[in-house]
C-alpha cells in the first residue's frame, strides 16, 4: 500500500497545508508512475504517429504516382498498426484504472482534509431527480454524473456531484453543462421559487417548475451585473435574496470565476457552477500541473462550504423546523453512474464512454477452451487456447514464398498446377515489392504471436506470464489490483500505470470477471 | 376626405391611443403598489399580534421590565386603531424597537432564554423582521417603478392631467435607526 493510503487524514485549513501534504505524500506516488511514461512513448505514441503519418502518406504518394514510396508507407503502417492494436487497450486500461486510482487514492483524500466527514464516490451519481428538482436544466435533458460527495459541514446535509447533462443525438450525450451541482436544505421555509441565473439569461420555459416566475429587480447595481432573477412571488425572492445574501452571491460568483446558477424551492437550495469540463478528469503525473490539479480539485471542494457559508445556511434563526434524518437523506440520494455496474464487478474498463461496448451483467464463467488447474496452496495455472490466427498467416506466409521461389521450368513441366504456376509468376513479376509487403505481415504477425499471453500461474509467492518471449514474473506484493477490462484481464502495478496484461481477449467480460477474481484469490493463497 | 382631414383624425387617434395605454400602465403600477402595501401590511400586524404572546411568555419572569411591556402593549393597541398607514408604520417601528430591547434584556433571565417557548418567540419575531423587511423593499421597487412611469416624458403629461402623483418611498424611522443601549438594559 502507498504512502498515500497509510497517511493520516488530518483537516487541511490553508494552501500552505496542502502544498505539504501534496510534496509529501501525492507527489511521489505519482512521480512513481510518471517513470511509464517512457513507455507510452516508445509503444504507444511512436507507432501511433507512424500510423498517422503513413496513412494519408501512402494516399498521397499513390496519388501522385510514387508507387514504390507509398509500398513503404504501408509496409511502416501494418506492424505498427499491429502495436496499437495490441498496446492500445491496455493504455486505454491503464489511463482508465489510474483514473479511477487517482480518484480512489488522491481525489479522496483531499475530500476528507478539505471537507472532514463528507464522503466521495466516484462511481455514484446525483440523483436524476435532484437536477428535476432544481429546474435550473431542460426537463428532457440527458445525464450522466459521477464523483459525489456528501457530507455535512456545520449543521447542514449537502450533497455535490458533477454533472454532464445535455441533449443526446444519436446515442451521443452532447454537451449542454459540464460541471457542479450542489443542493442542500434551505434555512428558511418558501412558498414559491427564486431561480437567479447569469445575467441576461432565462429559466428553462419548459420545465414545469419554471412556470409563473417572473423577473425581479433588485436594488444592487453590483448583483444585478451578474445575475438575473426570476420569482414566483417578488417579496419572498427579496426574503430570500437580502442584502446580504446578494452580497455573498457575488463574492461566490467572484470565487468560483464561473458562471453560477441557484434556485431556492421550498425545501430546498440548489447551486450550480458550469465549469465546461468534468470536474475530476484531470490526469496529472506529476510537477506543478499535477499541484494545479490538486489545487484545484480542493478549491472545488472547499466552493461547498463557501456555499454553505455565504448563503448561511448553518444560521438556524428562523421558525423553519429542521429535522437532520430526513435533510440527511434528501441530500444522500443518488443514482449509480454509468461505471457503477462495472465498479461492483471490481472491474475498470477502458472505453471513456458512457455506452459500454460490453455487457457488464455477464455472468462470470470460466474461459472456454482455457486448460485450468489448480495446485497445491490455492495457486492457479491457466492455459489459453492457443491463438490460430498468426501462425495460420505465417504459414500462408511460408507457402505463398515457397511457391514463388519454384523455379519456372518445374512449373512449365507441371502444368496441371496452371494456377499455382500463375501466382508464382505474379510473384515474381513483382518480387520486390512482394517481399517487402510479405516481410512487413510478417513482422506484424510475429509481434502479435510474441505478445500474446500464452499462460499464467498465479500463487502465494508470485505471478508469472507465460509468452512466447521472457515470462514476466511479478511478486504479489507489486499486484496492486488485478481486474477485468471489457473481454480482458489485467493487473495494476505498482509503481507504472500502465497495466500488464494477464489473458488475451476470452470474448466475454463474464470470464474475464471469473478469472480476475481466480486470480486474485490465487495471489493471496486462495484465501479472498 | 381631404388628407390633411385624414391625416388629423389618425394623429388623434394614435394620441388617443397613447394616452389610454399610458393610463393603464399607471393604473397598473398605482395598483401594483397599493397590493405591495397591503402585502406589508399584512406583515405589520403579524407583528402587532406577536406583541400578546410575547408578554404572556415573559411577563412572570421579567419583573422589572414591566415599563416595556406595558408601552408594548398600549403601542400595540394603538397600531390596530390607527386611522393612517404612515401612523401604522410609525407605531411598528417603535414596536419593533421594544421587542429588540426586549430579546436583548432577557439575557439577564437564563431560565427564559433557556425555555423552548422563548426559543420559538424568537425566531417567530426574527422571521417576522425579515418578511417585512422584504416586504419594504418590494413596496419600494413597486413605488420606484411608479415613480419612473410619473416623471419621465411623455407619461408625465398624462400623469399630471389625470392626478397621479409620485409616492414616498419607505425610509427606516428615526426610532429604528437609534441603536439599542444595551449595557444600558443589562445594567437594570
Amino acid at each position: 500500500m502507498s504512502a498515500l493510503a497509510r497517511s493520516t487524514e488530518t483537516s487541511i485549513t490553508s494552501e500552505a497545508d496542502l502544498r505539504a501534504w501534496f510534496d509529501r505524500d501525492v507527489h511521489p506516488f505519482l512521480a512513481r508512475h510518471a517513470a511509464s511514461l517512457e513507455r507510452l512513448g516508445k509503444y504507444g505514441l511512436y507507432p501511433l504517429a507512424a500510423i498517422l503519418l503513413t496513412f494519408p502518406g501512402a494516399v498521397l504518394l499513390l496519388a501522385f504516382g510514387g508507387f514504390w514510396p507509398s509500398l513503404v508507407c504501408v509496409a511502416i503502417l501494418i506492424p505498427s498498426v499491429a502495436v496499437v492494436t495490441v498496446r492500445g487497450p491496455i493504455y486505454m486500461a491503464g489511463g482508465a484504472g489510474f483514473r479511477a486510482l487517482f480518484k480512489h487514492r488522491v481525489v479522496a483524500s483531499i475530500v476528507a482534509r478539505v471537507l472532514p466527514g463528507a464522503s466521495y464516490d466516484p462511481d455514484l451519481a446525483l440523483a436524476g431527480s435532484v437536477l428535476d428538482a432544481s429546474g435550473l436544466f431542460h426537463d428532457e435533458i440527458a445525464y450522466s454524473g459521477d464523483d459525489l460527495v456528501r457530507g455535512t459541514i456545520g449543521r447542514t446535509p449537502f450533497a455535490m456531484g458533477d454533472v454532464h447533462a445535455g441533449i443526446t443525438r444519436r446515442g451521443d450525450l452532447r454537451s449542454g453543462f459540464e460541471g457542479l451541482l450542489f443542493h442542500a436544505e434551505f434555512n428558511r421555509s418558501l412558498v414559491g421559487r427564486t431561480v437567479v441565473l447569469p445575467a441576461g439569461q432565462t429559466p428553462q420555459a419548459s420545465h414545469v417548475h419554471n412556470h409563473g416566475l417572473a423577473p425581479v429587480g433588485l436594488e444592487s447595481p453590483e448583483f444585478a451585473a451578474l445575475f438575473s432573477v426570476y420569482a414566483s412571488d417578488p417579496i419572498e425572492a427579496r426574503y430570500v435574496l437580502t442584502p446580504n445574501t446578494m452580497e455573498r452571491l457575488v463574492d461566490l460568483a467572484r470565487t468560483v470565476a464561473r458562471p453560477l446558477y441557484a434556485a431556492f424551492d421550498r425545501r430546498r437550495v440548489f447551486v450550480a457552477t458550469d465549469n465546461g469540463k468534468g470536474a475530476f478528469e484531470a490526469l496529472a503525473f506529476g510537477g506543478e500541473k499535477a499541484w494545479d490539479e490538486v489545487r484545484g480539485f480542493a478549491a472545488l471542494f472547499e466552493s461547498a462550504r463557501a456555499i454553505v457559508e455565504e448563503l448561511e445556511l448553518n444560521t438556524r434563526i428562523w421558525t423553519k423546523g429542521f429535522a437532520l434524518e430526513a435533510e440527511t437523506e434528501a441530500a444522500s440520494v443518488s443514482q449509480p453512474s454509468a461505471w457503477s455496474r462495472v465498479a461492483a464487478r471490481g472491474a475498470w474498463a477502458f472505453q471513456t464512454r458512457p455506452n459500454l461496448p460490453f455487457n457488464v451483467d455477464d455472468m462470470p464463467a470460466p474461459p472456454a477452451g482455457a486448460r485450468i488447474e489448480r495446485r497445491a496452496g490455492g495457486g492457479l495455472f491457466v492455459g489459453y487456447r492457443a491463438a490460430r490466427g498468426a501462425p495460420l498467416f505465417l504459414l500462408t506466409l511460408g507457402l505463398l514464398t515457397a511457391v514463388a521461389s519454384v523455379d519456372p521450368g518445374w512449373w512449365a513441366s507441371h502444368p496441371e498446377l496452371g494456377t499455382l504456376s500463375q501466382l508464382s509468376s505474379l510473384f515474381r513479376a513483382y518480387l520486390g515489392q512482394a517481399a517487402l509487403l510479405v516481410a512487413s505481415m510478417a513482422l506484424a504477425a510475429v509481434y502479435r504471436a510474441w505478445t500474446r499471453v500464452r499462460a499464467v500461474e498465479a500463487g502465494a509467492g508470485t505471478l508469472r506470464i507465460g509468452k512466447l518471449g521472457p515470462d514476466p514474473a511479478f511478486p504479489p506484493e507489486r499486484i496492486l489490483r488485478v481486474f477485468a477490462a471489457e473481454d480482458t484481464v489485467m493487473a495494476q502495478v505498482e509503481g507504472s500505470w500502465i497495466p500488464v496484461m494477464l489473458s488475451p481477449r476470452l470474448g466475454g467480460h463474464g470470464a474475464a470477471v471469473w478469472l480476475a477474481a481466480e486470480i486474485e484469490s490465487a495471489l493471496s493463497g486462495g484465501s479472498r | 376626405m381631404s388628407p390633411i382631414l385624414a391625416s388629423a383624425i389618425a394623429a388623434a387617434a394614435l394620441v388617443a391611443v397613447l394616452t389610454i395605454s399610458t393610463y393603464n400602465r399607471l393604473v397598473r403600477l398605482r395598483n401594483g403598489t397599493e397590493n405591495s402595501f397591503g402585502a406589508l401590511d399584512a406583515q405589520l400586524k403579524n407583528r402587532f399580534d406577536l406583541v400578546p404572546n410575547v408578554v404572556a411568555a415573559v411577563g412572570s419572569y421579567m419583573k422589572h421590565e414591566r415599563t416595556l411591556l406595558e408601552s408594548l402593549t398600549t403601542l400595540r393597541a394603538q397600531a390596530l386603531s390607527a386611522a393612517s398607514a404612515d401612523r401604522r408604520l410609525e407605531l411598528d417601528g417603535q414596536i419593533a424597537q421594544g421587542l429588540r430591547q426586549l430579546v436583548v434584556a432577557v439575557e439577564a433571565y437564563p431560565d427564559l432564554k433557556a425555555s423552548a417557548q422563548f426559543d420559538h418567540l424568537q425566531r417567530t419575531l426574527v422571521e417576522v423582521e425579515s418578511q417585512i423587511a422584504a416586504a419594504r423593499r418590494a413596496y419600494n421597487a413597486a413605488v420606484t417603478e411608479l415613480n419612473n412611469a410619473v416623471e419621465s416624458f411623455p407619461a408625465s403629461t398624462v400623469a399630471g392631467a389625470l392626478n397621479f402623483r409620485r409616492k414616498a418611498v419607505l425610509e427606516t424611522p428615526d426610532v429604528e435607526r437609534g441603536r439599542v443601549d444595551v449595557a444600558a438594559l443589562l445594567s437594570r
